[in-house]
């Protein structure tokens, strides 16, 4: 009796799993999108794609590393997330290079994506004459948020070089404030360290350093000043900055604790969700340089093989969803990222995702950021490299540039 | 029926070859394919070219396994003490008829119930120098009082070997108290006419003929070191800097976040070396006393 009934039921189970399966467009996103400002991005694209008839499973981690854990695991263990939210960095060209990414050549040529990407963008994403990766939007790491309440009432102007800005930080310091909010956590903290680099070197230097990987570049007098620069920050740094999450150290910019952030721009969107107006309550710069330069970062979705009918139907559905400009025009309105398609109207954003479009058209300005340019896990050993920099006060530049030479030039 | 299962002969070989084999393949066969990988150049996908030790070199020569390593020792050690020291204390407070043992006993044994995970968390919460017991203190105004190791470079490990001791005190003291029971009376009454005070008698006489229990102990102790690292995750996230991180942390995050097999298997194989060094001695003494 008991085993007629849980055969019905297992039965019914079956039936309703088979006929759920067969009318809808199934897509399950590993991503790790979880601040204020990120999550209404990812609600943006869930409830377009759902418009269209799809159905999203969330599969959401705390964090970068732990999103991209869950979804190579995955992977490797036969059960691939449909998409997942990443970089266009080592891990995704691993992952194309071993066959386990989706290509969308033909859809992009149906589309003339080609076109309506910037170069730069457009072959981060190609692996091998194939499309693995479908970009969400653009943000930089260079930026600097500041309060301008704050540096109104200490008579602070916008700073224009790195002295200026070592000589806010000292002001907001004299008038009790955090000068810089740090979020002690190793990828802010190597974060700010390639800001100097790429400040104090221009792009020409950056490329050579960080894509061409020459040795010369490692004996450069730029190097130890930037890792001056860089411990210099860390002796402005409030006792409870280990360990604060980006958004968290954001969050007290906006509520006028702290004066200033190093941070990539999806910091606009936490000041945006929180009601501020960029140019009113916040104020944005990129790290002073005489050598202007923009590091790209671009948010993507890539998509591993999937062998199920109806989620290669649900990844087809996304992948439009993704490249649908009103689409891309919301998620840069609501997280602070600049649209990745060149044809979407930008008259409608602020000031300093303007100053980011800007930035982006002009040539030889743009470069990629260390997350996408170091290949395997260079850039995780720079990491680590930084956030032992930081906290320990005895280590020297020379020993520190001795080390980094070693990562860069290891493959 | 029954009578035909009894005519059944129990073949108990069967079973334990049935066992050995799923064993064998799960578990050694999981090791060797880790070695295996540790000595190539795998990223993402396994590939299985073998390049030789580069990887170990590699290892060796990276500072934040090398802190790892130098980590664990110093947690392991300071753990273990700090464990076994304060976990036979209870025991031995328990052991003297107090009133309301039971009551005692299972608040001690309570915190072993709560997972590693919120164990960091609410230590990370109660150490956090803006808001946790430092701010309390302050607010209530002694203003001098200062305890931001869980933020310090230099203390934040002992942060970690403060709430594992919390964690697993109580774990000791109830194996410790079971072998207290265990001890006769007669002896007891040996020490009573003899007048030792009762310090000299846990010490010298009691504790040293309860070593099976407290290997036991040890043993049990050095699985948590070796395998730590849901507390650091919850609780330090390897930070400040690298000061608490700790091989398993280091395997994890090669393995997965930072993709790369190679290096991440070498690490564990390194593991499992270092668990076998420090599990010699025990072994060692073990297999001499029964020979």
């Amino acid at each position: 009796m008991n085993l007629r009934r849980l055969s019905s039921t297992l039965a019914l189970l079956g039936a309703l799993a088979s006929s759920t399966a067969a009318v809808a467009q199934t897509v399950d996103v590993q991503q790790y999108w979880t601040s204020a400002s990120e999550s209404k991005a990812m609600n943006a694209i869930a409830d377009a794609y759902k418009a269209r008839g799809g159905k999203w499973i969330d599969s959401p981690s705390a964090d970068f590393d732990s999103a991209i854990a869950a979804a190579t695991s995955r992977i490797a263990g036969g059960e691939p997330p449909s998409a997942v939210l990443m970089t266009p960095s080592g891990a995704m060209r691993d992952l194309a290079k071993a066959g386990q990414l989706r290509d969308f050549n033909d859809l992009a040529e149906a589309g003339g994506w080609q076109k309506v990407m910037a170069p730069l963008i457009w072959n981060k994403l190609n692996v091998d004459g194939k499309l693995v990766g479908l970009p969400v939007g653009i943000h930089a790491d260079n930026w600097v948020w500041y309060s301008k309440s704050l540096f109104e009432k200490a008579g602070i102007a916008e700073p224009k070089t790195m002295d200026e800005m070592f000589a806010a930080a000292d002001k907001l310091k004299e008038a009790g404030h955090i000068p810089f909010a740090v979020g002690g956590e190793p990828w802010q903290e190597v974060s700010i360290l390639y800001d100097f680099i790429l400040a104090l070197g221009g792009p020409d230097y950056w490329n050579e350093l960080f894509i061409k990987r020459d040795p010369e570049a490692l004996k450069s007098p730029i190097l130890p000043k930037s890792f001056e620069l860089y411990r210099k920050v860390s002796t402005y740094a409030d006792p409870a900055s280990p360990g604060r999450s980006w958004n968290d150290t954001t969050n007290l910019v906006i509520t006028g604790k702290a004066g200033m952030q190093f941070m990539g721009d999806w910091a606009r969107g936490e000041f945006l969700s929180a009601g501020q107006t960029a140019g009113k309550e916040f104020g944005c710069f990129l790290t002073p340089s005489d050598k202007p330069a923009y590091a790209v970062i671009v948010d993507i979705f890539a998509f591993p093989v999937n062998t199920d009918e109806d989620r290669i139907k649900g990844q087809t559905l996304l992948a439009e969803t993704v490249m649908d400009p009103a689409v891309e025009s919301k998620i840069a309105a609501v997280k602070g990222s600049v649209p990745s398609r060149l044809d979407v109207d930008t008259s409608t954003l602020d000031a300093c995702a303007a100053k980011g479009v800007s930035m982006l058209a002009k040539p030889g300005e743009a470069v990629n950021a260390a997350y996408d340019a170091l290949p395997g896990d260079m850039n995780g050993q720079v990491t680590d490299l930084a956030t032992q920099f930081w906290t320990d006060p005895s280590m020297t530049a020379e020993a520190a540039i001795a080390t980094l030479g070693g990562i860069l030039q290891s493959q | 029926m029954t009578s035909w299962i009894n005519r059944q002969a129990f073949r108990p070989d069967i079973t334990v070859a049935a066992f050995f084999a799923v064993i064998a393949l799960f578990f050694y066969g999981s090791i060797v394919w880790t070695f295996v990988m540790s000595l190539t150049r795998s990223t993402l996908v396994p590939t299985y070219e073998i390049v030789g030790f580069d990887q170990y070199v590699k290892l060796f020569t990276n500072q934040r396994w090398l802190v790892s390593c130098l980590n664990m020792v110093i947690f392991g050690l300071l753990y273990i003490v700090g464990t076994l020291a304060f976990g036979m204390l209870l025991a031995v407070l328990a052991d003297r008829r107090i009133k309301a043992e039971s009551l005692f006993r299972t608040i001690f044994l309570y915190p072993l119930a709560v997972s590693l995970v919120v164990t960091g968390l609410s230590w990370r919460w109660l150490l956090d120098p803006s808001n946790g017991l430092q701010a309390l203190m302050r607010s209530i105004g002694w203003e001098a009082f200062t305890f931001d190791w869980l933020t310090r470079p230099d203390r934040a490990l002992y942060t970690l070997v403060i709430a594992s001791i919390w964690h697993s005190a109580g774990l000791v003291m109830v194996i410790v108290l079971a072998g207290l029971r265990g001890i006769d009376n007669d002896l007891w009454k040996a020490i009573r006419m003899e007048g030792i005070p009762l310090w000299r008698a846990y010490l010298q006489v009691i504790f040293p003929g309860m070593r099976p229990v407290i290997a036991s102990c040890v043993v049990l102790l050095m699985s948590e070191v070796i395998r730590g690292y849901d507390l650091i995750i919850a609780m330090t996230k390897g930070g400040p800097g690298i000061s608490t991180e700790m091989p398993a942390k280091f395997a994890v995050d090669f393995y997965f976040a930072r993709v790369n097999l190679g290096l991440a298997s070498a690490a564990s194989i390194m593991m499992l070396v270092l668990s076998l060094v420090l599990l010699a001695p025990y072994f060692y003494s073990e297999f001499r006393r029964r020979t």
